[in-house]
């Protein structure tokens, strides 16, 4: 026969069960869909780091001198300069500041970074600046600054408007920017990525501006260098370190290369962990998409059994009679597929443009479609549903043919109907029909409630995901918050004795009243935390033992005193990655102070006493009686001070804001706030997840309902002809789909808490290896997830009351062979 | 017990409109074993469809059992059927995943029957089936099917039994039991309208009404008399 007629054969095939085909399409499209749109963004990501890395010219090497550390340009370009390979050295002084500035409707007081870049040749020339708006900085520009262009979206901030700097001087904003290193916030003391815009400004100012308006005349802080073509980088940088330490003996300095640097390494990181996510993500999509269709097309081919009995009694060879059912599956699949590649489309289109929102980059690579995630998605959304169909068709050729003629009138097997032979079950049998049914067919059912479990599984996986991570943030925010939580942290510009008459003056300050309730001195440094060959970056705070503000809350140990060696307070995560319990040993490495602005890196060995319930394993506490290691007893960098009566924290920003020995004033419930606005962002996204989810489990139901409804006209002609209501009848279809959904349920609900704990948390784990993840399903989710599991499948029948009110009874009733 | 007036009924087939009934005024006394015999096409079923409520009658007036249900609404369809009529099929549709005795406490549970157990287990009992009463319908006979279909139509305990083409799936043997078990219902006071083609089991009848191309032809006792199921030969 030809094969125009096999396919106008097939189509009315379709289109007599358009809504049933529709319903598979979708599921398969959205499997192949997210598997193909998603599947391509660590390419695209990668590919634009690299093209913006290109443009900005980014450092080979990169020469970062200790905190509190400065050279003289001059003295540190000629070190440079003279080693064979370096083609260029670009100098920055870096300073870590407050700054105040004002968008018309509100003044905004921030942290602010100078980045004083020398612009004298037409620079930066290494780590450049992109232009996002106004001009660049120029060759002879005074009191000018260029602004990191998502600080300045954040707040409405632009060229002409002023920022107002420590000591009353004045820069005005002629442009908007953005460096390499940048590109990210990664606040480097305690290494977790924060969406960082509001709370750090950074300004790019002319070197000499920098250097003039915070008194380091003619010196530098950071150098980046750019090599020539084919020199070897690595003989570069051990002559580099060799030279630094042989000119500038006591400055501690660290070599590090362009791969190294910490914003790259975290996004390319974040873009290679991100795609492990989404893969796994899409996989999960695709295999509740593929138990769907397997079951809901085996089902269709089902159905068409007698007419494989027609076919056969006619004597039609079998793959005649095969290819029709076959053509039905190949239609679905082809449209499912179709469906799901335009969806990845469309997938990949908004992730490229909420990329571009989120994360703006000079080097855009455009819409880049990722042909093997495409590839793989139309080869799988092809290939399943047609093994689907061509199981029960490999089944019903194979049928005697009166067996496939007369099968689906006589009462069929009651499946596992017979285990309760001699069970009394409660109600009547009205009643019990639901059981009944979900036990009449084993196969279909457990198909059914695979393809929902997938679906619910991914529900509770999302939901765990979103619980997981608030509930972590939970526990930041009450290990930060359970004492004085409106206390605030007051950095000062360099190192203080405790007893110097600023520390004093400055916590005797008068606002309205006292400023301060309460301070105390402390001490805050950047270290890095040790065991063997298990190392990551600490914030290390020096808090009196005896404070009456805050320290930390322990889970288990005690806080200070008693130990020979110096003892440390450290995250349960800590621990954990460091491999060590209380009692033990870690080693730090820290600033040693060896002058005024000169410190060297040492290492100490350290005494674990006691483990803090802060799931954030960068933060670390030792008494303040014991930084004598540190050569900085005595001394201190940082105030915690609590408000006066009615003290806000505006009124002390405004009171100190000028001083040029404070460089940072930070509410610590903002570091919590922070977090909010992250999960501000990220709630939105999870739920739109869980919506899909929930549309696929939506989806799976109502085929299958609407299927079971075809398949068991006859039996529904029969009750409606014994006058049971049909109400009744949908009542005993809805009690099916509540027990498909309550077994669908359960067995997501376990395979979701499996794959929480085993895949997802395990890789948010490596994901956000700073953070000791408490995952958890909370109450509300929990309940959520199984109303929205057993109700929306338990509704579906309502959807096909109007389906089951139009069945014809009399014709129904009379099927005649 | 029934009443039809003037019945009709057509059908619109796109511009062609069959007539399947046309105008039947019928009228059966409780107790009566009626049997609707004519060929295929004659209008037979549709009559069922009509005594029923399955269907309505697009002229005409159709009461049964004192109840007018020629337009009345779809629920009170449901409850008539629920309340007056048992049905017997040609094809049994017996529920697959029920046991037989479950199958007939179905009925019983549809009038809100109290003790349904018990009495499904004497129906069953009541039509040969007790020993089997616990088996699914695959586990069964056509015959067997047919008789847990007869009993569960009797557990009803409506005073109507519609039977459509209730021995055409059987052999003779089985058949000649099936009628035996309806012509008892007849005796024992309920009125059985029997549909079938074959004019072998109108002997059995008190009645039978002849269709052909939906009008009645003939009405009145089986011609030749009325002959014992043990006469019988198809």
């Amino acid at each position: 026969m030809k094969l125009l007629f096999w396919l106008r054969w097939a189509w009315r095939d379709l289109r007599e069960r358009w809504l049933q085909v529709v319903a598979i399409a979708l599921i398969i499209a959205l499997g192949t869909g997210i598997f193909a749109g998603l599947g391509g963004q660590e390419s695209w990501r990668l590919r634009s780091l690299e093209l913006t890395y290109e443009e900005m010219n980014l450092h080979d090497l990169r020469v970062r001198l200790t905190t509190g550390s400065y050279v003289d340009r001059d003295e540190a370009l000629a070190v440079l300069n003279g080693i064979d390979g370096v083609a260029r050295v670009d100098p920055r002084l870096l300073v870590d500041t407050l700054i105040e500035t004002s968008n018309g409707d509100e003044t905004i007081v921030v942290a602010g970074r100078l980045v004083g870049v020398d612009c004298e040749a037409g620079g930066p020339l290494v780590d450049t600046i992109h232009n996002y708006g106004g001009r660049m900085l120029d060759p002879g520009d005074e009191g000018v600054a260029v602004l990191e262009t998502k600080f300045a979206d954040y707040y409405d901030v632009g060229p002409g408007d002023r920022v107002t700097l420590i000591g009353g001087n004045e820069l005005e904003i002629v442009g908007l920017g953005l460096s390499p290193e940048y590109i990210q916030i990664v606040p480097e003391e305690i290494g977790i990525a924060v969406q960082g815009e509001a709370n750090l400004a950074v300004l790019y100012v002319p070197l000499a501006t920098t250097q003039a308006v915070y008194d380091r005349p003619g010196m530098v802080n950071d150098l980046r260098l750019e090599l020539e073509d084919g020199a070897d980088r690595d003989a570069v940088r051990a002559e580099v370190e060799r030279r630094m330490g042989e000119a500038l003996p006591g400055v501690g300095a660290q070599v590090t290369t362009g791969e190294e640097d910490p914003v790259r390494v975290f996004l390319e990181s974040d873009a290679v962990e991100d795609q492990e996510m989404l893969d796994l993500i899409a996989i999960f999509f695709l295999i509740g998409a593929a138990l769907a269709a397997f079951n809901l097309a085996g089902r269709i081919v089902e159905s068409q059994r007698r007419q494989i009995g027609i076919g056969m009694a006619l004597g039609a060879p079998r793959s005649w009679l095969a290819f029709r059912p076959l053509l039905v599956g190949l239609q679905i699949a082809l449209i499912g597929t179709v469906l799901g590649l335009l969806l990845g489309l469309g997938f990949t289109r908004l992730f490229t443009m909420t990329m571009e929102a989120f994360m703006p980059m000079p080097g855009d690579p455009g819409i880049m479609l990722h042909p093997q995630s495409f590839l793989i998605a139309a080869m799988l959304g092809i290939v399943l549903p047609l093994l689907a169909t061509m199981i029960p068709v490999w089944q019903a050729v194979r049928t005697e043919p009166l067996e496939a003629l007369h099968g689906h009138l006589a009462a069929k097997s009651s499946g596992l109907n017979r285990l309760l032979k001699g069970v009394r079950l409660p109600g009547r049998t009205l009643a019990q029909m639901p059981l009944k049914n979900v036990l009449r067919s084993p196969k279909r059912t457990l198909l059914t409630i695979g393809g929902l479990a997938v679906a619910v599984a991914l529900l509770f996986l999302f939901m765990g995901l979103l619980d997981t991570l608030l509930f972590t943030l939970e526990g930041l925010e009450n290990a930060l918050l359970y004492r004085s939580p409106d206390r605030m942290v007051v950095t000062l510009n360099s190192f203080y004795p405790v007893d110097h008459e600023q520390v004093r003056e400055l916590a005797t300050l008068e606002g309205r009243g006292h400023l301060f309730a309460d301070t105390e001195p402390f001490i805050r440094l950047r270290g890095q935390l040790r065991n063997g060959e298990e190392a990551f970056d600490a914030l290390v705070e020096f808090i009196p033992a005896d404070s009456t503000i805050w320290v930390p809350r322990l889970e288990e140990g005690r806080w200070g005193g008693g130990t020979e060696v110096p003892g440390i307070v450290i995250a349960q995560k800590a621990a954990e990655d460091l491999g060590v319990a209380v009692g033990d040993t870690v080693a730090l490495e820290h600033p040693y102070r060896e002058g005024p602005f000169a410190f060297r890196t040492m290492t100490t060995d350290l005494r674990v006493t006691g483990i803090h319930d802060n799931p954030v394993r960068g933060f670390a506490y030792i008494p303040l009686a014991d930084a004598a290691f540190t050569g900085l007893d005595g001394l201190t960098n940082a105030l915690v001070v609590t408000p006066g009566g009615d003290v806000d924290r505006g009124t002390i920003r405004g009171e100190l804001f000028g001083r040029q020995d404070v460089i940072a004033i930070d509410a610590v419930a903002e570091l919590t706030e922070g977090f909010d606005d992250m999960e501000g962002m990220m709630i939105p996204i999870m739920r739109i997840m869980q919506g899909g989810v929930v549309f696929i489990a939506f989806l799976i139901a109502f085929n299958s309902t609407s299927i079971n409804i075809d398949d068991r006209r006859r039996e529904v002609a029969t009750m409606f002809a014994f006058g049971t209501p049909p109400g009744a009848v949908t009542r005993v279809q809805v009690g099916e789909n509540v027990l498909l959904g309550l077994f669908g349920t359960l067995i997501g609900g376990a395979l979701g808490w499996f794959m929480l704990n085993e895949m997802l948390a395990a890789r948010m784990e490596v994901m956000m290896e700073e953070l000791g993840l408490l995952v958890t399903i909370g109450p509300l989710s929990l309940v959520a997830a199984v109303l929205l599991g057993i109700g929306a499948v338990a509704l579906t029948p309502l959807l096909s009351a109007r389906k089951l009110r139009r069945i014809d009874i009399p014709s129904t009733l009379r099927v005649m062979e | 017990m029934i009443h039809l007036e003037n019945v009709i009924k057509t059908y619109d087939m796109g511009p062609v409109s069959v007539v399947a009934l046309a105008g039947i005024n019928l009228h059966v006394k409780a107790g009566e074993f009626v049997v609707v015999l004519g060929p295929s096409g004659s209008g037979k079923s549709t009559l069922l469809n009509m005594i029923s409520a399955l269907d309505s009658p697009t002229e005409g007036r159709v009461v049964v059992n004192e109840r007018d249900v020629t337009r009345t609404g779809r629920r009170a369809k449901f409850d008539f059927r629920r309340k007056n009529i048992g049905f017997i099929f040609q094809t049994f549709n017996l529920f697959p995943t029920l046991t037989a005795l479950e199958n007939v406490q179905y009925a019983v549970d549809l009038q809100n029957g109290k003790g349904s157990n018990g009495k499904a287990a004497q129906v069953l009992e009541s039509v040969g089936l007790g020993p089997r009463m616990h088996h699914f319908p695959h586990e069964l006979s056509g015959g067997e099917q047919q008789r847990v279909a007869i009993a569960r139509a009797l557990a009803t305990g409506n005073p109507i039994l519609l039977a459509d083409e209730p021995t055409g799936e059987l052999d003779f043997r089985t058949g000649v039991q099936i009628l035996h078990l309806l012509e008892e219902q007849a005796h024992a006071g309920k009125t059985v309208l029997v549909v079938t083609h074959n004019r072998e089991i109108s002997r059995v009848a008190d009645r039978v009404i002849e269709l052909s191309s939906g009008e009645i032809e003939a009405d009145g006792p089986p011609r030749g008399g009325r002959a014992d199921i043990s006469e019988l030969h198809w």
